[in-house]
């Protein structure tokens, strides 16, 4: 097919046959990971009729970078035209005279360059396009302007250089998504903790996707890192915490011995045995049938699995005490509930406990805050005796930290 | 006289098999190679075992009720093996696993191969309720002494008495504990650099240790001895130490040697270099 200068009266184009076919954003974008795990989304971030269309991410005080490809379909085409996009806040890739390229078919690419936008994102400021819409025109002679299309991606903007990634933090989907969610427009430290941690306070916590991100759908989950719950959205506790950390390293905040391990101390025995379990709201307490064989923990039950398939509920052999619907869980009215351990984090003199949306002033409020008993159990010829007692105050958490 | 100080030592990075790879330490006994690796998702061990002189690929898969976390910086799975029983230290994360409890020994030949009922939920459930061999008075001690964990790191051996060695360390100090007739004996707290993990070995009655950095210390209650001429060129990751127990050797291998299509004793005579013997 002919390229034609524009001074040939013969071009037979109308104008509906320019259309922008990709966009690819390019650096300083920041990589962003899929939940899945199967890799990075990659450019170009936008192409026409696909289906799901990919993130991309900016440090703020950057500028983004876009180039396109746009296409005409005619069978005498000009050998260049004139191509610009604009953003929204008054960012602008500048018009600039490209070629069109020859073509064995009669549609033709014209690419646009790689190109910063006019104008860089508010520095120290989250922001959350959801979507960034690129209104692409073309023109003949820089003057008159004909649409070719938008294009629409969602363009998370942090408010700082990320954290580095480590082994178990890595940019993910999720938790781009998550902060500059709902944490777009906030400037400091604090701002950005307090609207993060507004994700976990109604026990619906949803990935990039709206799907929810379950804290124990089965009671017996064996998900134990931010990796699995974001690819299997059901996980343990140790989870929303690493969840709520990385959706503020995220934003560059910076805090150390932040991810916090409570369980039983090991100082308190009953009957023999360490008090080492607890159990989280709500348990009824029926009729007691160990007073004769703890009177501390008079309350028994039996178990041989704890959990068997299709770990829905506890497997009980004969139960004194029961689980009762409580303090729900994300995304799960009613998750497990009788553990050894449990992973908050600490943040500016605040515990947060994200798997139930919760805070607390300290450790030592945690069991009158969230507990309804202590336990101890041993095991003897395949069968579990757990014994329970309902008074709080009979012994209490301790916490050691790490930095997360 | 100065001995090879070709001594490296692999902990993650060394694979076997593909997805498989040797946690601190393999054993060589009676004819028989031993070595754990970790799921990549699901924290569980799985005891590895096979003859010596088969090729690689022929082998073993057990699974056992442990395993360790995920977590930065990473403690690898702390296993030794003596006589018929498995030692280990279960720091897996499971809301149900007391850290407490940790210290175990199994039987060997109570351990299956993964299939049917032996799932990764059932190794769950089984590694919180399997009995302790031990209270974890090493672990407790450091908590007690400070909530903060801060380069916390540990490890395992068994003695050639019959005794289990633990060292741990954190905030800078290191102290050995040994588990022996019942009860816990330890020395007082030493001075200790290390941001990373280290490694014991036992060798002729001896307690040894490697720090990350590739030195070799002789492991004292009260002391921490240099081995002199005894550095390795790289930090433990370049490789994976082979304890020959039949042979009273310690050898290693590089990643770059292994050929799953040969035995490990072929590999071992070709391509080791000896560390302790």
């Amino acid at each position: 097919m002919s390229l034609l200068p524009l001074s040939l009266a013969a071009q037979d184009f109308d104008y509906t046959n320019v259309s922008v076919y990709s966009v690819s954003f390019s650096g300083p974008d920041l990589n962003i990971r899929k939940d899945d795990g199967s890799g990075s989304y990659t450019a170009p971030q936008w192409v026409a009729g696909a289906a799901d269309q990919s993130p991309v991410a900016y440090a703020s005080g950057d500028a983004p970078r876009a180039a396109a490809v746009l296409q005409i379909t005619c069978a005498n085409v000009p050998d260049s035209l004139w191509v610009r996009g604009t953003g929204p806040d008054s960012i602008e890739f500048s018009a600039k005279k490209v070629p069109v390229s020859t073509s064995a078919t009669t549609t033709h690419n014209i690419n646009y360059p790689a190109t910063d936008g006019s104008t860089a994102f508010t520095a120290d400021v989250v922001r959350f396009y959801n979507p960034f819409v690129i209104t692409w025109e073309f023109s003949h002679d820089g003057t008159k302007w004909f649409g070719a299309g938008t294009t629409e991606n969602t363009l998370y903007v942090t408010r700082g250089t990320p954290m580095s990634e480590t082994t178990n933090f890595k940019w993910w989907h999720t938790v781009f998504d998550l902060s500059c969610r709902n944490a777009e427009y906030e400037t400091t430290d604090t701002g950005i903790i307090s609207h993060v941690w507004n994700e976990f306070l109604d026990h619906v916590v949803l990935n990039h996707a709206g799907d929810s991100l379950h804290y124990y759908k089965i009671m017996n989950s064996p998900n134990v890192t931010l990796s699995s719950l974001l690819k299997y959205r059901d996980a343990e506790c140790y989870t929303f915490a690493q969840l709520f950390l990385a959706a503020i390293k995220i934003q560059g905040v910076v805090r150390s011995n932040n991810y916090v391990y409570i369980t039983p101390t090991s100082t308190v025995f009953a009957c023999g045995y360490n008090v080492n379990r607890f159990l989280v709201k709500n348990w009824n307490f029926g009729t007691p049938s160990a007073s004769g064989t703890c009177a501390d923990f008079p309350y028994r039950n039996t178990y041989t699995t704890l959990i068997p398939p299709p770990y829905t509920s506890y497997g009980f052999l004969t139960s004194d005490v029961t689980d009762q619907s409580g303090i729900p869980g994300s995304c799960t009215s009613n998750p497990s509930s009788y553990f050894n351990n449990h992973q908050i984090t600490y943040l500016d003199g605040v515990y947060y406990d994200p798997c139930y949306g919760v805070t607390f002033p300290s450790v030592s409020d945690i069991p009158s805050m969230a507990f309804d008993g202590w336990s101890f159990r041993y095991t003897s010829s395949g069968t579990t005796n757990a014994f329970f007692t309902n008074n709080i105050s009979y012994t209490y958490l301790s916490a050691t930290v790490t930095t997360w | 006289m100065k001995f090879p100080v070709l001594i490296l030592f692999s902990v993650i990075s060394f694979s076997w098999l593909a997805g498989q790879t040797a946690e601190r330490r393999v054993i060589v006994e009676n004819g028989t190679y031993y070595y754990t690796s970790i799921h990549d998702e699901f924290q569980l061990a799985t005891l590895h075992t096979g003859k010596y002189d088969q090729p690689l690929r022929a082998q073993t898969r057990l699974a056992f009720p442990g395993g360790r976390n995920y977590n930065d910086p990473i403690i690898p799975f702390a296993w030794d093996k003596s006589g018929h029983d498995i030692y280990a230290v279960n720091f897996l994360e499971h809301p149900l696993n007391d850290r407490m409890e940790a210290i175990k020994r199994i039987p060997a030949s109570q351990l299956l191969p993964w299939g049917g009922d032996v799932t990764i939920m059932s190794m769950l459930m089984a590694s919180a309720e399997t009995n302790m061999l031990a209270w974890n008075e090493p672990y407790h001690n450091v908590v007690s002494r400070s909530g903060t964990l801060q380069h916390f790191f540990f490890d395992i051996a068994s003695m050639a008495d019959g005794s289990l060695s633990m060292v741990i360390t954190n905030q800078g100090e290191m102290m050995l504990w040994t588990w022996k007739e019942g009860k816990w004996s330890h020395g007082n707290a030493i001075p200790w650099a290390g941001e990373n993990f280290f490694t014991l070995l036992e060798h002729r009655g001896l307690l040894y240790l490697l720090s990350h950095e590739g030195r070799l210390f002789e492991v004292k209650p009260d002391a921490l001895t240099p081995v002199p001429d005894r550095m390795l060129p790289a930090d433990l990751s370049q490789g994976v130490l082979v304890e020959l127990r039949d042979e009273n050797r310690v050898v290693f291998l590089r990643h770059d040697q292994l050929d799953t299509d040969i035995s490990l004793q072929t590999l071992i005579q070709e391509k080791a270099t000896v560390l302790l013997k």
